[in-house]
């Protein structure tokens, strides 16, 4: 009950700077259209090239892409890192009695909900304003395990991203590799091209590492690109990475909070 | 005039020292750069891999276009971009107040206090791979095309200085807007992409981005010699009309400025 309540305290919080969730959601709206739109050129000139690609299936993927960037792409590692960790307030959240990892899973949940609402609009105007273009799976097992793996991708994107920010326990200035992180993300999450696109050795590389199970997979599962089995064995390897990444943030967590000094306060 | 060039020779120098100072975070920066100018490479590379050209123009010119994207950016960030991240945060704490008092003209202040050596990194790598497109395409490029080349992108820096100080300024007046300048990171990067890409759009659409699209496009076209003379109107009508608005915004904007009861 407690969480139910820190998660409706943030909802209140974010949608208090709802112009600003806005703001933020232009960040994932920008670059997926601008793809869209060159494939679209890109398509219309050399059609050949882009295989089982065709128009549809490049703009439904960009479509659900500005939600999956709204949804998926957690943003607590900077607040950890300059608030909790820079400026000492982690101290508050240790004298509390919640769980820290909890406390922040509830307090970016609003976030990311308020982001999707918008991009949830932006995928109705396409719907009704493009119709047929965007197209989804219809068949109930194929949605449901696609849910599945879209809040799996979430979670491991939220063990990615607290596990980041708690790494400035350790260090002075986390943005370096913060940045690198994100392009990596943003290269091999599939936010440029669909993986599927990418030479078969580099796929099969990508395929191991977690980046594509947080926003790739969820991305072409609801497209219906996925089979059951291709379906399951996303789950579990989406499985696997979340209990690598728990373990991980168990490492930094335990070992980091000796370190925390939090001054003057 | 001269004042102002002589306080700008001091904050190279004070800005200087700081990276000096904090060699560590200069580093960590550098890589940060590095990584961001990494990205536009490996992004352009990885979205032309299936495509030999794109509205008429071909896969090294795109590359090409980012490679002048990252000489800008390089540039912008280093002069710019963090002092127009400051501007929301001295709006909202009311340290405007502060800045308004000094002997010296406002804007200049705002826009020119930070400089971010961190991000020159990406000038090398952006002329380095600028020559080495240009061996590839075996396009030989004379002294007159390269120092036109240099003046338009200067030109093109003015226009995207006038179109992130537009944008920041509101934040002066809507204070809670403070995220403006992480967006206008990602909206200068359509400037990398032929301006063909958005004549897709509606007219109002593209109007709108049209002086982004200016940017990067028209300094490459001087080395294409492609430029037309109606372009060259285009560019440097939009850069001297830019200045002129952003200049009066600016001021309009700092009548509604109510400081933090500082």
């Amino acid at each position: 009950m407690k969480y139910v309540k820190i998660f409706l305290l943030h909802f209140q919080e974010a949608t208090d700077e709802r112009s600003r969730m806005f703001v933020w959601f232009l960040i994932s709206l920008i670059n997926p259209l601008v793809y869209l739109l060159f494939w679209r050129g890109a398509h219309t000139s050399l059609p050949e090239t882009t295989n089982q690609w065709q128009l549809s299936g490049f703009a439904s993927y960009y479509v659900l892409l500005i939600l999956a960037g709204s949804f998926l792409r957690v943003h607590i590692e900077e607040y950890i890192a300059y608030y909790d960790i820079e400026l000492g307030y982690l101290a508050n959240s240790l004298l509390k009695p919640v769980s820290y990892f909890w406390y922040q899973f509830f307090h970016e949940l609003p976030y990311r909900l308020l982001e999707t609402s918008f991009g949830i609009l932006v995928f109705l105007l396409f719907v009704i304003n493009l119709p047929g273009l965007i197209q989804l799976t219809g068949k109930l097992e194929y949605i449901l395990l696609s849910i599945f793996i879209l809040f799996a991708g979430y979670f491991l994107s939220y063990l990615l991203k607290i596990s980041l920010g708690l790494s400035a326990l350790f260090t002075t200035d986390f943005r370096g590799l913060s940045e690198l992180l994100e392009v990596t993300l943003l290269l091999f999450g599939g936010f440029v091209l669909p993986l599927d696109l990418f030479p078969d050795t580099l796929k099969q590389f990508l395929f191991v590492l977690p980046f594509p199970y947080m926003f790739y997979f969820p991305v072409v599962a609801f497209l219906g690109r996925l089979t059951i089995e291709e379906l399951l064995k996303t789950i579990v390897i989406q499985l696997t990475w979340i209990v690598g990444f728990m373990i991980l943030y168990r490492i930094i967590w335990n070992k980091g909070i000796r370190l925390f000094t939090g001054v003057g306060r | 005039m001269k004042a102002y060039l002589k306080i700008y020779k001091m904050l190279l120098k004070i800005n200087f020292s700081s990276l000096v100072m904090y060699r560590s975070n200069f580093i960590n920066s550098t890589l940060s750069s590095m990584a961001w100018a990494v990205f536009n490479f490996v992004g352009i590379i990885i979205l032309t891999s299936r495509v030999s050209t794109v509205f008429g123009w071909k896969r090294e010119e795109l590359i090409v276009l980012t490679a002048s994207f990252t000489i800008l950016t390089g540039i912008f960030h280093m002069l710019f971009s963090k002092n127009f991240e400051r501007i929301p945060k001295l709006a909202n704490s009311g340290d405007l107040d502060r800045i308004l008092l000094y002997p010296i003209d406002s804007q200049f202040s705002v826009s020119f206090w930070e400089i971010h050596y961190s991000h020159l990194i990406r000038i090398p790598v952006g002329i380095g791979i600028l020559f080495y497109l240009f061996g590839l395409l075996k396009i030989s490029i004379t002294w007159q095309q390269i120092i036109m080349f240099m003046f338009f992108l200067v030109v093109g820096l003015i226009i995207q200085y006038c179109i992130w100080f537009l944008a920041t300024t509101i934040t002066v007046r809507l204070t809670r807007l403070s995220n403006i300048p992480e967006v206008l990171y990602s909206v200068t990067g359509i400037a990398r992409y032929p301006r063909e890409l958005f004549r897709q759009l509606t007219d109002y659409v593209f109007i709108f981005l049209l002086p982004l699209t200016l940017i990067i496009v028209t300094p490459v076209k001087v080395l294409f010699n492609q430029l037309t003379l109606s372009e060259i109107f285009l560019f440097f009508g939009v850069a001297i009309s830019f200045l002129y608005i952003s200049r009066k915004f600016w001021k309009y904007s700092l009548r509604y400025y109510t400081s933090a009861s500082s």
